[in-house]
């Protein structure tokens, strides 16, 4: 009997818990093609005349037609440039290091580690100071390479980790096969590792998509601007026009999900291998 | 080097990555595999350290400089001495500030930890629908910040939010305007924190709970131990090491976190839910004193130092 009525309340529990998840999502979808008279009016309804004008008025929001493209083209620009950038230069590094002594591996981790724990409000005005120097603000690739830089320790150890426990035989045969050691990275190592490269990617793609601490402070000028940005002035703007505020959540919010949804594997083993890093 | 690798002490192997053993003994590394990657590794090394150097280090010697000094965005900095700091431990907001980050980062931290250990053990134990649930619980984790905090701050205006339509719906009464009074501007904003941040804890924890052996579970089943106190008994004391490093990290991330409270609130209604982060960016970015607002951040990272520094011995001390 006690255990059947724990049960129901962990049911109960777990159940309430993914509704209140969902809420938001559910709700940006439903408002972002309601007309913004029956936001207000009937919020809940879920037999409504929709009104897809709501995608053109977020798309034709802002200081030009348009801008919301720009934004995703910027967001775009940022996330390549920071995947390339962290991944070209922790990959290499982080499966090379193995094959350091145990100790001097051990001393590489933990000086990239204390990497990972620096706080980013350390560092957003000293990169103001240095962006507006040499004349890089407002350039989203640019900024890009500072997401990828503070994405290199992450990634570093990620992939040292998955590296370290890489099967030897399958080197060794590649080393017998006559292959030079940097073809055994490339033709052995490399093609067995792209589960964990994807993995490790995604969790700096959804950080560098999301954040705006740092672009907020880099990309002040709203055709420069990344979506996580661009969307705070747009949301301010369109108190009015809460339909298409919705439809711009959406637009931004959603990609990524389902982005997720089709690679959430790779997530949550990515988390699990020791995601806590980041 | 390659000699050094070539004989592995147990010891070494073992306390590099909790028990990951770096070459098991029968297979040692051939001499050809390593003398060569060794160069390779200075090489391949050279760059995440020039990278990281440039890119970390040197904004942190920066930002202590700039601590020391007045600066409004052009020209040569100007030393004042302490003066910055003085300022700050006068200041009223900045008190404020500081106590509230406080209280954001450790209330969020521990409702994380609390409900997400829920989750975990909930899910650990099968109950139906748990597959779907570990993709959709880390949803939030996964949306931009900024579109669901706009959401968030959106449904919590009087009478037009959803959670007053809501909370109407439910005879609870719909003109609640939480984000328009200081007295309760950060409870919206602590909640939103929570609900962004559980999906990642849950995954991680989790992780710790499915590496409890069966057997254990089984034998305490076997004593007549019920659901909850194999949860109590077992899961708990055998997960807390991961909780405390979790707890640590989750308030290091909180009192760092600009964007949920800065979309909900612009840290306001008049700077009451103005964390340290938000602080000291409007005051660089806003008023243009970038001295004040680099002593902010120097003074947010060296409390940072000290919790991590506590959080990671605890974690240890756990662990043994």
């Amino acid at each position: 009997m006690k255990a059947l009525v724990a049960k129901f309340f962990a049911q109960l529990g777990v159940w309430g818990w993914t509704v209140l998840v969902l809420i938001p999502f559910f709700f940006i979808m439903l408002f972002a093609t309601k007309d913004t008279s029956d936001i207000y009016g009937k919020p809940l309804a879920l037999i409504f005349k929709p009104n897809w004008g709501n995608f053109s008025g977020a798309w034709n929001a802002g200081p030009d037609e348009g801008t919301i493209g720009v934004w995703f083209i910027n967001t775009g620009l940022l996330v390549t440039t920071a995947l390339i950038v962290s991944l070209v230069v922790a990959v290499p590094a982080a499966y090379f290091t193995i094959f350091l002594s145990l100790k001097q591996n051990r001393a590489v981790m933990i000086t990239v580690l204390s990497g990972t724990v620096v706080p980013t409000i350390l560092l957003v005005i000293p990169y103001f100071k240095a962006y507006n120097q040499f004349g890089l603000l407002n350039k989203p690739i640019v900024t890009g390479v500072a997401y990828g830089v503070l994405a290199i320790p992450t990634t570093f150890l990620l992939m040292n980790r998955f590296f370290l426990d890489f099967p030897r035989e399958v080197l060794e045969a590649g080393l017998l096969d006559g292959l030079s050691n940097s073809k055994i990275f490339r033709k052995l190592v490399l093609p067995l590792s792209v589960g964990q490269i994807v993995s490790v990617g995604i969790l700096t793609l959804i950080w560098a998509w999301g954040d705006s601490q740092i672009a907020i402070v880099l990309l002040q000028s709203q055709s420069a601007q990344p979506i996580s940005v661009g969307m705070l002035s747009f949301a301010a703007d369109f108190t009015t026009n809460l339909g298409a505020t919705f439809a711009g959540l959406s637009m931004a919010a959603i990609p990524p999900v389902i982005l997720y949804i089709i690679l959430s594997k790779y997530v949550t083993k990515g988390i699990a291998l020791g995601g806590i890093t980041k | 080097m390659s000699v050094k690798n070539e004989s592995p002490s147990k010891e070494v192997s073992t306390s590099i990555t909790q028990g990951r053993t770096l070459f098991s003994p029968k297979k040692k590394a051939r001499i050809g595999l390593n003398a060569i990657n060794v160069r390779s590794a200075r090489i391949t090394l050279i760059p995440v350290f020039v990278l990281l150097f440039v890119f970390l280090a040197l904004p942190m010697i920066n930002s202590i400089q700039l601590s020391v000094s007045r600066w409004g965005g052009l020209g040569p900095l100007e030393p004042v001495g302490f003066d910055n700091y003085k300022f700050l431990f006068s200041d009223a907001q900045m008190r404020y500030s500081s106590r509230i980050t406080i209280f954001y980062a450790f209330s969020v931290a521990f409702l994380v930890v609390a409900i997400a250990t829920l989750l975990a053990a909930a899910v650990s134990a099968n109950v139906r629908g748990h597959k779907a649930m570990k993709i959709i619980w880390f949803f939030p984790g996964i949306a931009p910040p900024t579109a669901v905090a706009i959401f968030w701050s959106s449904s919590f205006q009087p009478e037009s939010g959803v959670v007053n339509v809501i909370l109407g719906k439910l005879g609870l009464g719909n003109a609640y305007a939480w984000l328009a009074s200081s007295d309760t501007a950060l409870y919206p904003v602590i909640f939103v924190g929570v609900w962004s941040a559980v999906g990642f804890a849950f995954l991680v924890i989790l992780g710790a709970v499915e590496q409890i052996p069966v057997s254990l579970r089984e034998a305490a089943v076997v004593d007549g131990a019920n659901v909850r106190q194999q949860f109590t008994k077992i899961t708990l004391p055998l997960i807390r090491p991961i909780l405390m490093t979790i707890f640590t990290l989750q308030i290091i991330w909180t009192f760092n976190g600009f964007t949920v409270v800065w979309a909900m609130t612009n840290g306001g209604p008049s700077d009451s839910t103005s964390i340290l982060p938000i602080l000291a960016y409007k005051e660089a970015f806003r008023y243009g004193r970038f001295g004040t607002a680099a002593a902010m951040a120097v003074v947010t990272g060296i409390f940072l130092m000290i919790v991590g520094t506590i959080g990671i011995r605890l974690s240890r001390s756990e662990q043994q």
